[in-house]
């Protein structure tokens, strides 16, 4: 067994793990970065530019290969042929369902920063405050306030597109210039201004690069759209192009690939974390890795897994976990509930560039006056969507076949509008994850079982969704309006958090507010885990500022020898 | 110099650059004409027939290619052989087999001793015509009745239109294609934005 000490571990290369990598080496401390996946260099993106008509099946793919994902296709979007190499073999890694469960998961260097959706929005202190306000959960050990400063730190380096508002639940983010709307997005936004004192349309806040600034290594968004590949211009954020580079440029990282940590080595005596045990996920040695701060961002599933898996004498249930909370209260965003639109009299207008973001409306429920009060669910949500022109119209689908109908389906579609609902989800204590040690998988690791779903306030407040969706496309004049609401399970949002909450109570949580693990104070978790409620909006930001911060903390704490 | 090299460069090199169609038009390539193809998944008897459905579909037009000229029934052949579960297949093949009935085509199409037979075109006409040229509430209704041949025939149009368009000739030559705008403008006219064709990206 082969080991060797670090000043800092980190575990996981995602959007969190690249933050704490990129933070400790730059302040000094010699960062092990462990992935259990294969290695990806930025720019190492095999499909990036391919056009259709560049893969046999032109983005399809075959039946064998349908097979070993299927769950990770429960998305729609997924595993088509120009990503479904970023998303695991549901066979090689598989996981249980009391209750079905989405579980999306890339497993290489960079993780799910490859392929996230880039759209970014801060938390304001109506999130913060909101457990405190209506009991659901514990309160969070921060504010807003806490946060505003890194959330600044974070949105300069890597950039994020958008308009200021002005809105205190949505705080403005530091912007590079917006992309912009197109007609019918403009007109719907001036519909929504015209029709209601509550409601406002804005264009979608993303990790790209829109501006002058310079970003290292980086360039300015293209329009191709094909962010979902891994982009050759670094024009969104990811860990490869950004985060990862700018630690190996400090000569403090050592990156180490196919490296599975399946345990946190805690000492009784020392009252500490020393390192982690790994497995290599090719040769299937192990290893101990020690060092004197660890930080978890292998995203909430697999860092509650890893916490759950490091028992000692003093955490005979997981370390952390004498609150019993570790695993439990797991969030996501219930969405795939909206409206549809066609929109008419913009026939002569069209757009440049493929916009590689949408539209957003701010939360209008809730917002803790009584003007916004709704008396049959707590929280709200946002809608995201766009307008565009696809497919054939009412009329062209008359002409049926033939020289008529080439023709048109050689012009461009008519206009529709569309947009969805991100509700939030309230903190359950039964909505949780357990490992089972009868299943295990190729490495010998108890594998995960999920147990949790959507409850009433979400499924009430879905209707509202539906409901205020069909009304504002509505009111602003457009054409066969259709409403859906697709029920996935949870995971579908992709922003699984929860698992070992932040708190202000050792007996309710399982983190302080410094992200440290409660009665180890030498172990951060700050990915998805660390989440004591969920907002409405899209984390990945939050997480990034919240890395950023507890990095900070743990580079003191070092420094000073407290750890 | 090869097509995909070349993006390559682009990306890489001139990343800032905004791609002119200059640069683009070195990229273009050639047409390839129609190739002969023999079925992965249809019967030769399904294959003939939904060669002459494509054909009407989208016909060979003025300065246009048709969908027989970019291959559609070969890929979509293909790409059922290749992606469809065996559920998908089955349905596929019974639902051809009920537009085969409807069409009253005999069981062999190369009887010994006789002419290969062939159907008169305006039979794959008025079978078009009954399924695909509908105004919606008549849709709605053979939708309702679950009309297996209805559901087929709608389903060959929107794979010939699909495999049509993301056919490189279509797909480079005809539609408008840009594959790294390098810009993003909201609202333009079609006229300046294309010229009145649909994006092919």
């Amino acid at each position: 067994m082969i080991k060797e000490h670090y000043d800092a571990i980190v575990i996981g290369t995602g959007i969190s793990g690249g933050w704490a990598a990129k933070e400790l080496c730059e302040g000094g401390l010699k960062t092990l970065v462990l992935e259990r996946g294969r290695m990806v260099k930025h720019g190492d993106y095999p499909t990036m530019h391919n056009d259709p008509w560049d893969t046999e099946l032109r983005g399809g793919t075959t039946t064998e290969d349908q097979e070993r994902q299927e769950k990770q296709s429960r998305t729609g979007y997924t595993t088509s042929a120009e990503s479904k190499h970023w998303f695991v073999d549901d066979i090689k890694h598989p996981y249980n369902e009391t209750k079905r469960f989405d579980w999306m998961r890339g497993y290489h260097v960079g993780g799910r920063s490859l392929t996230w959706g880039r759209q970014s929005y801060r938390l304001s202190d109506l999130d913060f405050t909101a457990n405190l306000k209506d009991g659901h959960g514990v309160d969070w050990p921060i504010r807003y306030n806490d946060l505003a400063p890194w959330y600044d730190y974070v949105e300069k380096y890597i950039g994020v597109s958008g308009e200021a508002l002005g809105i205190p639940h949505l705080p403005d983010s530091i912007f590079s210039p917006a992309m912009e709307l197109n007609c019918v997005e403009e007109e719907f936004k001036s519909q929504l201004a015209n029709n209601y004192e509550d409601r406002l349309l804005t264009i979608g806040r993303v990790a790209h690069i829109t501006g002058d600034h310079e970003h290292k290594g980086r360039s300015n968004c293209q329009f191709r759209n094909r962010c979902i590949r891994g982009c050759p211009y670094g024009g969104y954020f990811s860990s490869n192009a950004s985060t990862l580079p700018a630690a190996e440029a400090t000569g403090n990282m050592t990156l180490r690939p196919d490296s599975i940590v399946h345990e946190i080595i805690y000492d009784d005596s020392l009252k500490k974390a020393t390192g982690v045990k790994v497995i290599d996920a090719e040769t299937k040695e192990t290893h101990i890795f020690t060092a004197d701060i660890i930080f978890s961002c292998a995203s909430a599933i697999p860092s509650a897994s890893i916490l759950m898996q490091s028992k000692s004498e003093r955490f005979p249930n997981g370390l952390g976990n004498d609150s019993g909370e570790l695993g439990h209260n797991i969030m996501d965003h219930h969405l795939g509930a909206g409206a549809n639109a066609v929109v008419e009299g913009f026939e002569d207008q069209y757009y440049k560039g493929r916009r590689p973001n949408g539209i957003y409306i701010p939360r209008f429920r809730n917002l803790g006056d009584k003007a916004t009060e709704r008396k049959d669910f707590l929280r709200g949500y946002g809608y995201q969507g766009g307008g565009g022109r696809y497919g054939i119209s009412e009329h062209v689908a008359e002409i049926g076949y033939g020289e008529k109908f080439k023709e048109a389906i050689l012009k461009p579609g008519p206009w529709s509008m569309g947009i969805m609902g991100f509700g939030e989800c309230l903190p359950y204590h039964d909505n949780k994850m357990t490992l089972d040690y009868d299943k295990l998988d190729e490495w010998g690791l108890p594998t995960v079982t999920f147990d949790a779903e959507w409850k009433e306030n979400e499924l009430i407040m879905r209707e509202d969704i539906k409901q205020q969706a069909a009304e504002m496309l509505e009111k602003a004049g457009f054409k066969d309006i259709t409403t859906y609401d697709v029920q996935h399970a949870p995971g579908i949002g992709i922003h699984e958090m929860g698992t070992a909450r932040m708190g202000r109570d050792p007996k309710t949580s399982v983190l302080n507010a410094n992200n440290q693990v409660h009665g180890v104070p030498n172990v951060y978790v700050t990915d998805g885990a660390c989440m004591t409620s969920a907002g409405c909006q899209n984390p990945s930001l939050t997480y990034m500022a919240l890395t950023a911060r507890a990095a900070q903390h743990a580079i003191a704490q070092f420094k000073s020898n407290k750890v | 110099m090869n097509r995909r090299d070349a993006l390559k460069n682009l990306g890489l090199s001139l990343g800032y650059v905004i791609a002119t169609p200059t640069i683009l038009s070195m990229l273009q390539s050639c047409t390839t004409p129609e190739e002969k193809w023999t079925p992965l998944f249809f019967s030769d008897k399904q294959a003939y027939v939904l060669q002459n459905l494509v054909d009407l579909i989208l016909p060979k037009t003025k300065g246009i290619p048709g969908a027989l000229d970019v291959n559609v029934p070969k890929f979509i052949d293909l790409y059922t052989s290749a992606t469809a579960t065996d559920e998908q297949k089955e349905i596929y093949k019974t639902g051809l087999d009920a537009v085969i009935e409807e069409l009253g085509i005999p069981e062999e199409l190369n009887p010994p001793n006789e002419k290969p037979f062939t159907l008169e075109p305006e039979k794959f006409d008025a079978i078009l015509s009954k399924y695909l040229s509908l105004t919606k509430a008549e849709r709605l209704a053979y939708a309702e009745q679950e009309n297996i041949v209805f559901e087929t025939l709608m389903k060959i149009r929107d794979q010939t239109v699909w495999a049509y368009k993301s056919s490189k000739e279509i797909g480079k030559n005809v539609l408008a294609y840009d594959p790294i705008p390098g810009q993003q403008k909201g609202c333009v006219s079609v006229e300046k934005a294309t010229g009145g064709r649909a994006w092919s990206l």
